[in-house]
């Protein structure tokens, strides 16, 4: 048995129910990291962003682990069960990518093929650079691996101003605006989401100090070329362009934060990756479409660029 | 919006306790907003050394504390800390802190100008369902 393994759920049985997964925890870089492994064989490595969970998978871990994966699935420090640091100034893009690769790491896990969604972009493509040999493929999902902001993310609204001094810190923690309502905003079966997701959701935020990372993240995303986190995402860029890891590209048709231009622009970073192919999905496209995308992983893994089955 | 910036002597506030409403640690995140509080509170550097707290009273008639942080190798301020005074052992009332803040925040926004506009900060609460914008 793990030792860090929990055999005390700390979800209310209306959760557990929709993920019920043994909750796993680490200590990683003085953090507790919350995760769930299931399963066995060649590991896939399921990655959310701001300001989900691993609960964001509950739906692709069965098929994953039926076709005879070992599926992973962190939750970011600050997120999730994982713990959260009290002090803005104790985040970063660099800390994020050092937390998951010592993760990584501690698992010994090799042939790894990582999904990323959103900042599990950044720090899983990160990982994936780090340490090529131990990675398998990669599948990009509504995410970014360059220094440039989208549209909708050098915009004043409403994105800027929502993160901005002293709005930010307002709206995203006293308000929980990016659970409360984001969330709603960017799926497409939004009576679906309230129903079975929106409670997870709000569980693991329920008080001011427990939504940080929420607004936090949003300033990590660089516009400028000297901003925090620019030379990472110059360098994950550069490093992405010589990649020959096999690759697959999954976007949402609905997407508006990382638009077709973005899905399009991996494509250039990664000329050999399969698609981009296009789902039903808004940000949060695994909440609109799970089952069509684990069908696509599925098929990118048994075929000749993704490798085969275990 | 009637935000009214006040001195220690002006509370009306009796036998007050401080209450938390939020922490910005990153003033310098768009320094326009750093260098608004400063001017609005009449800040020098030698407030980064023992220098008074600001405070505010909002149209409701409730009173605010404004705490200026300061951090080695950010400009003062680097930070703020909000902080409701509350009479004697009174309940706190989260709703009607949040409406007072976001009155706050539209006296805020258009001097830190530019950008930044009360049309956008309006048009972003609106998305979020605040009910007050």
């Amino acid at each position: 048995m793990n030792p860090d393994s929990s055999l005390v759920s700390p979800l209310p049985p209306e959760i557990r129910k929709r993920f019920p997964f043994a909750n796993r925890f680490m200590r990683v870089n003085g953090h507790r990291m919350h995760y769930v492994d299931e399963g066995e064989g060649d590991p896939v490595l399921l990655l959310h962003g701001n300001p989900t969970w691993s609960f964001l998978y509950r739906k692709f871990i069965p098929p994953l682990v039926a076709a005879g994966f070992r599926v992973i699935a962190p939750d970011h420090v600050g997120f999730g069960l994982s713990d959260r640091p009290a002090r803005e100034h104790d985040y970063s893009l660099e800390d994020h990518i050092a937390n998951l690769a010592e993760f990584i790491r501690r698992l010994g896990l090799q042939h790894v093929t990582v999904v990323c969604q959103d900042w599990g972009g950044p720090t899983g493509l990160a990982c994936a650079m780090l340490d090529p040999a131990a990675f398998k493929a990669i599948v990009v999902m509504n995410t970014w691996a360059w220094p440039e902001p989208s549209g909708f993310h050098s915009s004043v609204f409403p994105w800027r101003m929502m993160h901005a001094p002293v709005v930010g810190p307002y709206l995203f923690q006293r308000r929980n605006i990016l659970v409360e309502r984001g969330l709603y905003l960017s799926v497409v079966h939004r009576e679906r989401f309230l129903e079975e997701a929106l409670p997870a959701y709000r569980f693991v935020m329920q008080d001011y100090d427990s939504r940080l990372l929420t607004r936090v993240f949003p300033r990590l995303i660089p516009l400028r070329s000297d901003d925090r986190s620019a030379a990472t995402m110059r360098w994950l860029e550069q490093s992405l362009r010589g990649s020959k890891v096999p690759a697959l590209i999954v976007w949402g048709k609905e997407e508006i934060v990382f638009p077709a231009e973005c899905a399009q622009r991996f494509k250039t970073l990664l000329p050999h990756a399969k698609g981009p192919l296009w789902v039903t999905g808004s940000h949060f496209l695994q909440e609109d479409s799970p089952e069509e995308i684990c069908g696509h992983i599925l098929d990118f893994l048994r075929g000749p660029r993704g490798g085969s089955l275990p | 919006m009637n935000i009214e910036i006040i001195g220690p002597a002006d509370i009306r506030t009796e036998k007050y306790r401080t209450v938390f409403v939020m922490t910005e640690e990153r003033l310098g995140h768009y320094p326009g907003f750093r260098e608004a509080l400063a001017d609005a509170f009449g800040l020098v550097p030698a407030h980064a050394d023992g220098g008074a707290p600001g405070y505010f009273r909002a149209a409701s008639g409730r009173e605010y504390e404004v705490i200026f942080l300061s951090r080695s190798g950010h400009r003062f301020p680097s930070g703020i800390e909000i902080r409701a005074l509350v009479p004697g052992f009174d309940p706190v009332d989260p709703d009607a802190i949040d409406a007072d803040i976001w009155r706050f925040l539209e006296w805020l926004i258009p001097r830190v100008g530019g950008e930044w506009t009360l049309e956008a900060l309006k048009s972003t609460g609106k998305v979020y369902k605040i009910p007050w914008a």
